[in-house]
């Protein structure tokens, strides 16, 4: 049996002019949870849409557990189980009356359909909310019934499209807590999102995403490697270009930026730096709303690669 | 495909059932608007007219049409007719509603009808009374008119049970484009990407939600049959004939529903399309109106809609006692719109759904 649960091929999509997803590879292992990290707008959904086989590609190929993904796939969809971002249920029925629905759709039945059922919430831990109805249901609540849906019928592919948008703290640690438990059980995972830290926490490999093209592809110590293992100051308010360029000037300083969250400046001593940085600001008479020294991650990755943060 | 079909038909009947809106519009709704339109325009009784004859010409041939008009009223009451002194007279009586409407005979045998606009059936049985003394005059015929009960179908028409069918077939537009809305919902939340992610095709879920709707417009149809004629006493006609023109028309409207359907591209737009076609349809095809009441011109036009075509066969079959062979016609004709409209929406619904 191949080691590969998804291969996509050179994808592309579009809409109209615009080129959603634009010559998209990459590869899943089996017991792989992989991560699509991207900015809104970046083409994750539209990618997910394709290798799910909702939507036609205009280019390209989906190959999933060996066989080929198309709109007109059936057996082959079998595969996989898709968590939409949105909330893809009946809010006028029931968790179960949800779950058995999904569940006879794709073939389950009789006993088996019933013990998946409480498999399944089991794992989200709804069981005793199962007979409500999901408009009774917190966003986090439903979003799990949302996960509990895409593993119903036990699929070797788990697709969960930015599962924690929108949720509380807790439903996000439950959320997260589960993907873990998953991937350590052996299940091959595609988990997109904007949130760096889900990322960094779930992901064995990551694939970052920006205007539909696929700019960095591997394990986190890999895609951190291409920055050299840069420290991130964050300076949190609004400063002028004048003091950019200056910051930017600094012995040490790789790149200085203005970005959503302030002066993000990259160096591979932070520490060092610090000091240096401090005290440019008080020769320009600048205030300092608030300091913060990064260790390199994901994020730095993405800025490093767009010259923007992932959340812009 | 058909256990994906069936499974997604059983769910949404279980939402729409849970859906008040959905049984209002299904089944209470019909059923108050048949009752209130049969007690409007209530055809149980025969209509009595009452026209005023004036001998104007004074002279014996006037007089003799005229005392032999009087005398051959109706016996059953229909059509009754009443001497009055003078023209002056009449003209006050016709607009004060005392009377419908009045010949008056000249000396010259020349004949005027007087009439008002609020009776204008009066007014046509008037001028048909004096076209007959024309007639007769001109032919030289015996006594100018003759008065003859010619029964038009073999039972009244039922009021409830016409407007049973018809405010039906009014509320059935917007019942089975439930269909088509529900399936712009369902892509509009995504629960249309789940479901397609897996083994399910488009048009299973397509086939399944207007089977879902259909079954739910047949029952409030026979809701609304089975309740106008056990309470009501309506005559609908032969029960077999009656159900199978049930299901057609729902096979009809369906159709039609989702034809239109088919050019929305969201649940809104599909609702907006579908009550303003209802309303056009329903003006076009007579629902507001009973048989007699729809002008000449119309009655053409209402044979081209879905509804009209519904109703005659309705009303055949609740007069003329018609079975499926009288109204096989209409039957072809119903399932054609069925098919051709629906097949064009299901076919434009599929492409929006994997666009």
């Amino acid at each position: 049996m191949s080691g590969v649960v998804l291969r996509c091929e050179g994808l592309v999509r579009r809409f109209g002019d615009r080129t959603a997803v634009d010559n998209v590879s990459f590869e899943i292992g089996r017991g792989e949870t992989y991560g699509l990290l991207g900015p809104n707008g970046s083409g994750k959904t539209t990618t997910i849409s394709l290798l799910a086989g909702i939507l036609s590609a205009d280019a390209g190929s989906v190959e999933l557990a060996g066989q080929q993904i198309t709109t007109s796939s059936t057996h082959a969809k079998a595969a996989i189980g898709l968590v939409p971002q949105e909330i893809a249920l009946y809010q006028d029925l029931t968790a179960i009356e949800n779950l058995r629905f999904f569940g006879r759709l794709q073939g389950l039945e009789g006993k088996t359909l019933r013990d998946r059922i409480d498999a399944v919430l089991e794992i989200v831990g709804l069981r005793d909310r199962a007979s409500d109805r999901l408009e009774e249901f917190s966003g986090g609540m439903k979003r799990r019934v949302n996960i509990a849906a895409g593993l119903l019928h036990e699929p070797q592919l788990l697709v969960l499209d930015e599962p924690t948008v929108g949720v509380d703290p807790q439903s996000r640690n439950q959320i997260l807590d589960s993907v873990e438990i998953l991937g350590g059980e052996g299940l091959s995972v595609l988990y997109t999102t904007h949130y760096m830290e889900e990322a960094e926490r779930l992901c064995d490999r990551v694939g970052v995403l920006d205007h539909g093209v696929m700019i960095a592809e591997g394990t986190q110590d890999e895609l951190i490697a291409r920055v050299g293992e840069q420290d991130l100051i964050i300076v949190s308010g609004e400063y002028d270009e004048q003091l950019v360029d200056a910051c930017s000037q600094l012995v040490g300083v790789d790149r200085a930026e203005m970005t959503g969250r302030g002066l993000e400046v990259l160096t591979a001593d932070g520490t060092a730096v610090l000091g240096p940085l401090v005290a440019l600001f008080g020769e320009h008479n600048a205030v300092i709303g608030g300091l913060q020294l990064r260790e390199p991650n994901l994020e730095a990755v993405f800025l490093d690669l767009t010259g923007r943060a992932l959340r812009d | 495909m058909l256990s994906q079909v069936l499974t997604i038909a059983r769910a949404e009947l279980l939402r729409r059932i849970r859906s008040r809106s959905a049984v209002i519009t299904a089944i209470v709704a019909p059923l108050a608007l048949a009752i209130v339109f049969g007690l409007m325009f209530d055809t149980s009784s025969a209509p009595s007219f009452t026209i005023g004859i004036v001998d104007e010409g004074g002279t014996e041939a006037s007089a003799q049409i005229a005392v032999a008009l009087v005398d051959s009223s109706d016996e059953a009451g229909s059509v009754t007719f009443v001497s009055v002194d003078d023209r002056s007279l009449a003209s006050v009586q016709v607009d004060e509603g005392d009377i419908g409407s009045a010949v008056v005979i000249g000396d010259s045998l020349n004949l005027t009808v007087l009439t008002t606009p609020a009776s204008p059936l009066s007014a046509q049985v008037g001028e048909s009374v004096a076209a007959s003394i024309a007639t007769r005059i001109d032919t030289g015929g015996g006594s100018p008119v003759q008065l003859v009960d010619v029964p038009v179908g073999g039972r009244e028409l039922s009021a409830p049970a016409y407007f049973g069918a018809s405010m039906s077939i009014l509320l059935l537009f917007f019942a089975t484009g439930m269909a088509a809305q529900s399936i712009l919902e369902d892509k509009e939340n995504r629960t249309l990407d789940r479901i397609l992610a897996g083994p399910t095709t488009a048009w299973a879920v397509l086939i399944g939600k207007v089977l879902a709707v259909a079954a739910m417009a047949v029952l409030g149809f026979v809701v609304v049959w089975l309740v106008t004629s056990v309470i009501f006493g309506a005559q609908w006609g032969s029960p077999f004939a009656v159900l199978v023109l049930i299901v057609f028309t729902v096979v009809a409207l369906a159709g039609v529903a989702t034809f239109i359907g088919g050019f929305a591209k969201t649940a809104q737009q599909a609702t907006t399309m579908t009550a303003v076609v209802t309303f056009a349809l329903s003006l076009l095809g007579g629902n507001f109106t009973g048989p007699a009441d729809t002008p000449a011109p119309l009655r053409a036009v209402r044979r081209l809609t879905p509804n009209g075509r519904a109703l005659e066969a309705f009303t055949e079959v609740s007069t003329d006692a018609g079975s499926i062979g009288s109204i096989s016609w209409s039957l072809v004709t119903l399932l054609l719109f069925g098919v051709v409209f629906g097949a064009i929406g299901l076919m434009r619904i599929e492409r929006a759904v994997a666009s």
